[in-house]
């Protein structure tokens, strides 16, 4: 079990790697909030995300609750899918969401 | 969403708790066959079926819960007094029980095998006597839902909703993520019950990324279920999470004031939830505004069940069954908090930590004495006392009542009195006397087989019994209780008693005796402890794997125990078993080599000797008129540190040999806390474990029983040579 | 006093409070740089990653165990528990270590079997808590040390000189280390 998170130099863009779980919300919130210190306006790249329980996606709805930061995600990977559409939370996150056809 | 790790974590606990279940289910059983069966028994009995179903439902292990649901309705009738308990009845729901506890190892082994469905099916079939129609099972399962709601919702009353759909509603205590749940896993898990139509997240009391503790959970969750389980069936998907969350559960077709009260009592406020609800299609906006209206009119404060009655329309009869049923889950809750489950590795890791505790508590005593501060020598006196308290309340955590071994011998009794056509009762008292956990694990087997001794050879058949005078049926005593320290468990009959004059011929026809050999009767009764004694005996199906006595005096040893024999022929014998209440803590007897400590155990040390002057080279004493050989450690341990000019002999005894092991001083009684030496040391010759002292070193424990082979061994091998045994004993590596 | 044998040990001296352990899940694997702990045995410099370090304690003479091999110096008292206690020295096949005013014992975790054991090892001195990129270190153990290459993961280059980076399973496997003790019983 692990992750990664990789910043651009500029610390607009965050890449989360591995598990968004448990185990992780809390490194990765600090990445957050490192990175919004110096941005308002971040986006964070799902694509890597191998796994991802109710803390990963409370993480992300938490993420939307920063006052006067936007934070959006990107290339939700299938992992995230499954899970934002199980909690119907799409709506929630307002991101925009590739929707697969079967 | 994996969750392997809690997974496996969780089918521990199913089944630990599917062993006790079944250990309840056989001691009612076992109750009702002797008339002792209350109407509570039976809701008890029907709950254990129940929940063995629901769990196994949980884990997929379909064998068990298409079994357990066979046996489960037979239950049910019984507990609705459909159906009385026949010897028949019983007879079959102990094999029953037995068929579910073999599927559900089965089952957590890796599978249940074709033969085990056989079973299964033998049994379902005489089950099939006591339902009507068993064959058509599930259609009786089916009706038997909307009784079950009509008696969980109807109390309350009130209009029926128009959704077809099951409603869950879930709020979780904020640990739950960090202990290792996964919710929205378990609604997941839902969907093999039947369709997810909506799951509405409850994000509403997220708190701002900053203040938020990412690890804590502020989520909540509705869902919207089409399935035809039953409410006990989704309930038990949330069983391993029910400690942590507040679960509601709604039926299809529910009732109003059930969402009346779920609105109320929504810490959202009742307008957001009702929201929810109608996202959810629970609810429609007209129901939902029915129910708003209804909200304040139960202002009024006055309890809906009153209310109904009073409107006659609930019949008092269901509103008391529901009560009931309210009053049952409290008592059973209030029954759950008496004991609390804790790992025992957990509990190992407070052990150890007291005996850090009392260690150093130890030492600072010692250095508050040498300070020659009065007042300083009081406190720290007063703290250790305290301290070694704390230690002996740490230490009876892992205590339990020996009832959890004594509780499957009924059962063993009753098959194996039926088994042999002898009436044999068992009488247990003392069940609730207390030894460590690890021993009651090791208590079994060597208790099995004294019963079974007893009830095989002890106890002869009713016509030997009336021809001298005895009542016809046999009795076999279970009993345990503390004796200085000690537990003492004895198992008695009344039966035959063990004839001195044939067990010593037996002896001497086997060659364990000489025919010259005087021996007490204690000792010829010893002798069938003897390996050797038993194996020409006929090996029955009752006497277990044709272990023989020697066997179960050896198991006992192991844990330091002792068996002693009593007997009256014609009267009965009785077996006691001494033990020690914990394998964790010995009685030491503490002594110095060298730099070095070492601890023997004190039930081997009989006394203490000077070692008389001008024998340094033999190895032998007098000591009262008999030569007594000596080891002397301080070459068997290679300690070079200046020598005691006058050495002291701790005489030990074992297997009837005395033996000295000649030490520099002498430090006394201690209690031991014995720690493992591990994996690197397994082959320590002589030495059992070790342990720390006081002043926080650490001192080796001897294994004397070992060490006392080794210097007879090698006195053997040396005699020829005349050289000094100790010398044969020194560190092959030195 | 303990863990203070050396001031350039700031992670570990903190109130003598043991090195938190391993955590299970870490996020090691796809860093790049991994914190060790270097220490000074005979004329070498070795490092052990520090996650498999509990603690270090100032040297006090184990209880030696009777009938055990050189390289197993016997056992301490660590926080209530037995620890066997083992000579590096003599397990690389060199003299036994000398006792100095600076030895300590490193207590280590290693797993056998699926289960944790701790183990303590005598060193002549702790000296610091530094950082080796994965990229600085070579695999290829370089020529002239005085160890069985088995034993070494792979060799830095830290301010001027040579870090040998201890294998742990390997140096101190259970399973070859109990066999030794059986010999020699």
């Amino acid at each position: 079990m692990a992750w990664d998170i990789r910043t651009d130099a500029a610390q607009k863009t965050l890449w989360i790697a591995g598990e968004l779980t448990i185990f992780s919300v809390l490194d990765i919130r600090g990445r957050l909030l490192e990175a919004l210190s110096a941005a308002d306006d971040i986006e964070v790249d799902l694509g890597e995300v191998t796994e991802i329980d109710t803390a990963g996606l409370q993480l992300m709805l938490l993420a939307k609750r920063k006052a006067g930061k936007t934070v959006r995600f990107r290339h939700h990977s299938d992992e995230v899918m499954r899970l934002v559409d199980l909690a119907n939370v799409g709506h929630l996150l307002g991101d925009p969401l590739l929707i697969k056809a079967n | 969403m994996d969750t392997s790790g809690n997974f496996s974590q969780a089918l521990a606990t199913f089944a630990e708790e599917a062993r006790e279940l079944i250990a309840q289910m056989e001691e009612i059983l076992l109750r009702a066959e002797e008339g002792g069966c209350r109407d509570d028994d039976l809701h008890a009995l029907f709950r254990c079926a129940h929940t063995l179903k629901g769990s196994g439902g949980l884990f997929g292990l379909d064998e068990v819960v298409r079994f357990t649901h066979v046996v489960e309705n037979v239950l049910d009738r019984l507990r609705k007094g459909e159906i009385g308990f026949t010897s028949d009845l019983i007879t079959v729901l102990l094999e029953s029980q037995d068929q579910i506890d073999a599927i559900v190892h089965a089952s957590l082994d890796g599978g249940v095998g074709a033969e085990a469905v056989q079973r299964s099916d033998a049994l379902i079939d005489r089950l099939g006597a006591w339902v009507p129609h068993a064959h058509e099972d599930d259609d009786e399962a089916a009706a038997q839902v909307p009784a079950e709601q009509t008696e969980a919702v109807s109390a309350s009353g009130g209009g029926e909703i128009g959704s077809e759909h099951w409603h869950i509603s879930l709020r979780f205590s904020s640990d739950i993520l960090a202990d290792g749940m996964d919710p929205l896993s378990f609604i997941h898990y839902l969907s093999n019950y039947g369709e997810i139509v909506h799951v509405e997240t409850v994000a509403d009391h997220l708190p701002d990324l900053d203040a938020a503790d990412p690890e804590a959970c502020y989520l909540g969750f509705e869902v919207a279920l089409r399935s035809d389980a039953d409410k006990h069936e989704i309930e038990g998907v949330f069983d391993f999470i029910a400690e942590r969350a507040t679960i509601r559960i709604f039926p299809p077709h529910g009732k109003m004031e059930e969402f009346i009260r779920h609105i109320e009592s929504a810490p959202l406020g009742g307008q957001r939830l009702g929201e929810i609800l109608i996202a959810c299609g629970t609810l429609t906006a007209k129901e939902l505004e029915t129910a708003l209206n209804a909200q304040q009119a139960a202002e009024e404060s006055r309890r809906i069940g009153h209310i109904l009655v009073e409107n006659q329309s609930v019949h008092p009869a269901v509103v008391e069954a529901a009560a009931t049923r309210q009053r049952l889950h409290e008592e059973k809750r209030a029954g759950e908090a008496k004991s609390i489950k804790v790992p025992s590795d957990r509990l190992d890791a407070l052990i150890n930590r007291v005996g850090e505790l009392v260690i150093a508590g130890s030492g600072t005593y010692a250095q508050a004495s040498r300070a020659g501060l009065p007042e300083l020598h009081e406190s720290a006196s007063l703290l250790l006392s305290l301290v070694e308290d704390i230690r002996d309340m740490t230490l009876s955590l892992r205590m339990v009542p020996i009832g959890e071994v004594f509780s499957r011998f009924p059962r063993v009794v009753r098959d194996v009195s039926r088994e042999l056509g002898k009436d044999i009762e068992l009488v247990i008292t003392g069940a609730d006397a207390e030894l460590d956990k690890s021993m009651v694990e090791k208590l079994g087997d060597p208790l099995m087989h004294l019963i079974r001794n007893s009830m095989d050879h002890g106890i002869g058949s009713a016509e030997e019994r009336v021809a001298v005078g005895k009542p016809a049926h046999g009795t076999v005593g279970l009993n345990a209780y503390h004796e200085s320290g000690t537990i003492v468990v004895e198992v008695t009959d009344d039966g035959k008693g063990l004839d001195p004059a044939k067990i010593l011929a037996r002896a001497i026809d086997k060659g364990l005796v000489d025919a010259g050999a005087g021996l007490s009767e204690q000792e010829i009764f010893r002798l069938i402890l003897e390996p050797g004694f038993s194996t020409a005996e006929r090996i029955t199906n009752l006497s277990g794997r044709g272990v023989g006595m020697d066997v179960v005096r050896a198991n006992v040893e192991a844990m330091r125990g002792t068996l002693d024999i009593q007997s009256t022929l014609g009267r009965g014998t009785t077996m006691r078993l001494c033990l020690p209440l914990t394998l964790a803590i010995i009685d030491g007897f503490h002594v110095g080599v060298g730099a070095a400590h070492f601890i023997v155990p004190l039930d081997m040390v009989v006394e203490c000797v000077e070692l008389p002057e001008g024998i340094d080279s033999v190895d032998y004493m007098e000591l009262r008129d008999e030569a007594m050989p000596f080891v002397r450690l301080r070459e068997v341990f290679g300690e070079t540190g200046a020598p005691q000019v006058r050495p002291r002999v701790v005489v030990t005894r074992f297997g009837g040999r005395r033996v000295g092991l000649v030490v520099d001083r002498i430090h006394g009684k201690c209690q031991t806390v014995i720690k493992p030496l591990g994996p690197l040391f397994g082959n320590v010759p002589c030495v059992s474990g070790s342990t720390i002292l006081g002043s926080g070193e650490v001192a080796l424990i001897i294994d004397v029983a070992r060490l006392v082979h080794d210097v007879a061994g090698r006195e053997q091998q040396h005699s020829r040579k005349g050289g000094p045994v100790a010398a044969a004993l020194a560190p092959a590596a030195a | 006093m303990e863990a203070s044998t050396d001031s350039r040990v700031p992670a570990l001296a903190a109130a003598g409070q043991p090195a938190k352990p391993a955590p299970e899940h870490g996020r090691t694997a796809l860093q790049h740089r991994h914190l060790y702990l270097t220490f000074t045995l005979g004329n070498e410099i070795f490092a052990i990653e520090i996650l498999r370090i509990r603690e270090i304690i100032e040297y006090l003479p184990p209880t030696a165990v009777p009938m055990m091999p050189p390289s197993l110096r016997g056992v301490i008292n660590v926080r209530g528990g037995v620890v066997p206690v083992i000579d590096l020295a003599v397990r690389f096949g060199w003299t036994p270590a000398s006792v100095g005013r600076r030895t300590s014992i490193v207590i280590v975790e290693i797993q056998h079997n699926g289960e944790k054991h701790v183990v303590g090892l005598v060193v002549d001195r702790v000296n610091a808590v530094t950082e080796i990129k994965d990229s600085d270190i070579d695999t290829a153990p370089v020529f002239g040390a005085r160890i069985d290459t088995d034993f070494i993961t792979g060799m830095a280059r830290q301010e001027g000189h040579f870090v040998i980076i201890l294998n742990i399973e390997r140096t101190l496997s259970v399973a070859e280390l109990a066999a030794v003790a059986a010999a020699a019983a």
